[in-house]
């Protein structure tokens, strides 16, 4: 067995209410290492075609990299993978915290659910031992309620407090953008993960583990080498420090300048107060103290204090900068404090911001352009800014009460229902999800890599101004469609190599690059992989959920972006830039360099066969 | 003299302390003497960026627009009234 991994996965089956150990072998660890990788690999092999997203069928995994719970920086990171009910594609959401790293100190690489439970239940994992236990004491308690409750219950004295995962109202009720909140504030938010959970019934999974994750004997002054150089080169790069210094919030004013800053739904791009949203402003004024993800060096996550104000003595975790730019200038809003507020809340109800806050944006829109009245919506007045109006909407829409019942499937069926233009206002990707919250107008990488995406979130890296030489793209691509294809092809691999690995992405932006993450791999796992056979890991993964997703059928035009994103900004630094003239063609290039068909987007046999998915063929040419 | 104006945004303006400085030209001047004076006059800032021949300068340290337009130039020459920012290397993901 390599170094990194337990070697064990758990299988709950929640109709069954049976717990199982099983192993995984090493080749599938090297072929796809965990997170992301993993969680497709049991996905693609478990979940035929025909499962509904919110029954016992389909899977639920919680999975860690090899490196989670290692002492990597950033390493308390894990992934949840499922058949998403808002795409009906998969979806990896990721979160941090220390959650991951505890799970798999307490024995397990991952845990499996399927099928259903007939009443709430939570899993309790510790040590190595796991049962399921009756729910109904945190049943219909918030996320932060429920993380409380349960770590109070469960700890002991002179132990370490228990780690939470749990969903909130929303989850319970399976609306469809529901997501699984960890460690007061830690989303994996994207795709519906919270509302696969609710409809198996299944409200937190709690942890307690304090094994040590396993090192190869031979190189254990190598990893600890390696460590060392991985924090030195995260805190040196310009992202590591920012995010040290500012937090993400530290980035609020570069994007507003570079217009990527969300304004009223797209509809602006002007923000007079961006600068009380920026974390020069928000670590001045708010007082915070350190509240660091598991093995992370850096000063990026805070408990923090509101003291003065309609607000005050709201502690809450520090906002990021999408949440600080979706419940910020994208809604009206122009009190940092209020989006605070707001960002507490969805995570409490756990909901998916990006998807909340696009969501409520199209409909204050709607409002203003006369397609909504108050009395479509249960009396709200849903005019920009109206802070208080939110928070009552978002309410319904965790319970699904009034409205919310018809709101709580996300943007793109909230247009439908509303009807008229509003699909041409909603800002959303592929078959209907809302995207990371910025204007991506002028920011073709990343609407590029949200349109193409297998997993439900950017599945590569922007490189529109900055390069990545590691990947052999050593200056920005810029507004250029060959260059922005040919990068989200060759940094989607690195990307979807990173999300299996279990860290977060902030501490791989480091100058270092893939090579000081594969060194750190092969010190832990005793392997000898090379950077080119990490990228054709993730190159692996991707073409594992695209085929997972043509099960479910994926096409060329669900590769795709709304109108409201192909619109060309009127004014700011992006003005009359448009991706529309060129975005077929773009998906072209990326086919191609993908190994893709040009014309359907399905992989070539030649792909399969170089990526060792030969056996997979033939349901490419079933759909056929 | 005239001038050239430089503003920092987010980590850079941390570091500097200010949100933009005026630097006199008498001639044209290329924007690694540019960035050259800067380190001198911020030490955070020239601490920061380190190396100003490193190959990967504006891919971890420094991204710099002049007059709106991202260059990763160091050669590029720069005339009185140009406008420079210099921001973190961004990238999206």
């Amino acid at each position: 067995m390599p170094g990194g991994y337990t070697g064990v996965l758990l299988r709950v089956d929640l109709t069954k209410g049976t717990l199982t150990r099983e192993t995984v072998s090493p080749a599938v660890q090297r072929s796809y290492m965990g997170g992301t990788g993993l969680g497709a690999y049991i996905l693609y092999n478990e979940v035929p075609a025909g499962v509904d997203p919110l029954s016992p069928g389909n899977r639920l995994v919680f999975s860690t990299g090899p490196f989670t719970g290692s002492g990597v920086p950033g390493s308390g990171n894990y992934s949840v993978v499922t058949r998403s009910p808002l795409s009906g594609f998969a979806v990896s959401a990721q979160s941090n915290g220390h959650f991951g790293a505890v799970l798999k100190r307490a024995g397990f690489d991952a845990v499996i659910f399927q099928g259903a439970s007939p009443s709430p239940v939570y899993l309790h994992v510790k040590n190595g031992e796991a049962y399921l236990e009756d729910a109904g004491e945190v049943w219909s308690k918030d996320t932060f309620e429920t993380e409380d409750l349960l770590a109070e219950k469960h700890r002991r004295k002179g132990s370490q407090r228990p780690r939470v995962a749990c969903i909130g109202p929303a989850g319970e009720n399976m609306v469809l953008f529901a997501a699984v909140e960890n460690d007061m504030g830690h989303i994996a938010a994207s795709g519906g993960v919270g509302a696969v959970m609710g409809s198996k019934k299944l409200k937190a999974v709690v942890v307690e583990g304090n094994g040590r994750v396993p090192v190869n004997p031979g190189s254990r002054d190598r990893f600890k080498s390696a460590i060392r150089q991985w924090v030195r080169e995260a805190k040196d790069s310009g992202m590591g420090l920012t995010i040290d210094k500012l937090g993400s919030a530290g980035l609020f004013t570069p994007y507003y300048k570079n217009g990527w800053v969300p304004v009223k739904n797209l509809t602006e791009t002007s923000f007079a107060e961006y600068e009380k949203f920026d974390g020069l402003y928000i670590r001045q004024t708010f007082p915070g103290k350190r509240n660091s993800c598991y093995a992370c060096p850096m000063d990026h996550c805070r408990r923090m204090s509101v003291t003065g104000g309609r607000y005050a003595g709201l502690v809450t975790e520090e906002p990021e900068y999408e949440d600080l730019a979706g419940w910020g200038p994208n809604v009206g809003n122009s009190d940092p404090a209020a989006a605070f507020y707001l960002t507490d809340l969805t995570d409490r109800l756990g909901l998916d911001l990006k998807e909340a806050a696009f969501l409520v944006s199209l409909l204050m829109e709607c409002c203003e352009k006369g397609l909504l009245t108050a009395g479509d919506l249960d009396g709200l007045e849903l005019c920009w800014g109206n802070v208080d109006a939110v928070a009552v909407l978002l309410k319904k829409i965790a319970r699904k009460e009034g409205v919310g019942e018809k709101l709580a499937c996300g943007v793109f069926r909230a247009a439908r229902w509303i009807g008229k233009e509003a699909l041409l206002y909603a800002v959303y990707v592929k078959r209907g999800y809302a995207p990371h919250i910025h204007d991506l107008r002028t920011r073709w990488g990343t609407i590029f890599g949200q349109a193409i995406s297998q997993m439900g979130s950017i599945q590569g890296i922007d490189l529109t101004s900055r390069g990545s030489s590691d990947i052999g793209v050593d200056q920005p691509v810029g507004f250029s469609e060959n260059g922005v294809s040919m990068a989200e092809a060759r940094s989607g691999c690195k990307r979807q190599f990173e999300d299996s690995l279990g860290v977060c992405l902030f501490v791989c932006r480091g100058s270092g690059g893939l090579d000081t993450q594969i060194r750190a791999l092969n010190a832990l796992t005793g392997w000898d992989m090379s950077l080119e056979e990490g990228l054709e890991v993730g190159e692996r993964i991707i073409n594992l959920l695209r085929l997972f997703n043509i099960r479910f059928g994926h096409c060329v035009e669900d590769d795709s972006i709304s109108p409201r994103l192909l619109e060309p900004p009127k004014e700011g630094p992006g003005a009359g830039k448009s991706l529309a003239p060129y975005f077929s063609r773009m998906r072209r290039v990326y086919y191609e360099a993908m190994g893709w068909d040009p014309d359907t987007g399905h992989p070539l046999p030649k792909t399969l066969e170089r990526l060792g998915l030969q056996r997979l063929r033939q349901d490419v040419r079933l759909l056929e | 003299m005239s001038e050239i104006t430089v503003h920092f945004l987010g980590l850079i303006h941390f570091l500097t302390g200010q949100a933009e400085t005026k630097t006199g030209i008498s001639t044209d001047i290329t924007l690694v003497k540019l960035l050259e004076r800067l380190a001198w006059s911020y030490p955070e800032l020239g601490h920061y960026m380190g190396d100003l021949d490193c190959r990967q300068l504006f891919n971890n340290k420094v991204s710099v627009l002049v007059n709106g337009h991202l260059t990763c130039d160091r050669g590029r020459v720069l005339s009185p009234g140009d406008k420079v920012v210099l921001i973190v290397p961004l990238c999206g993901g």
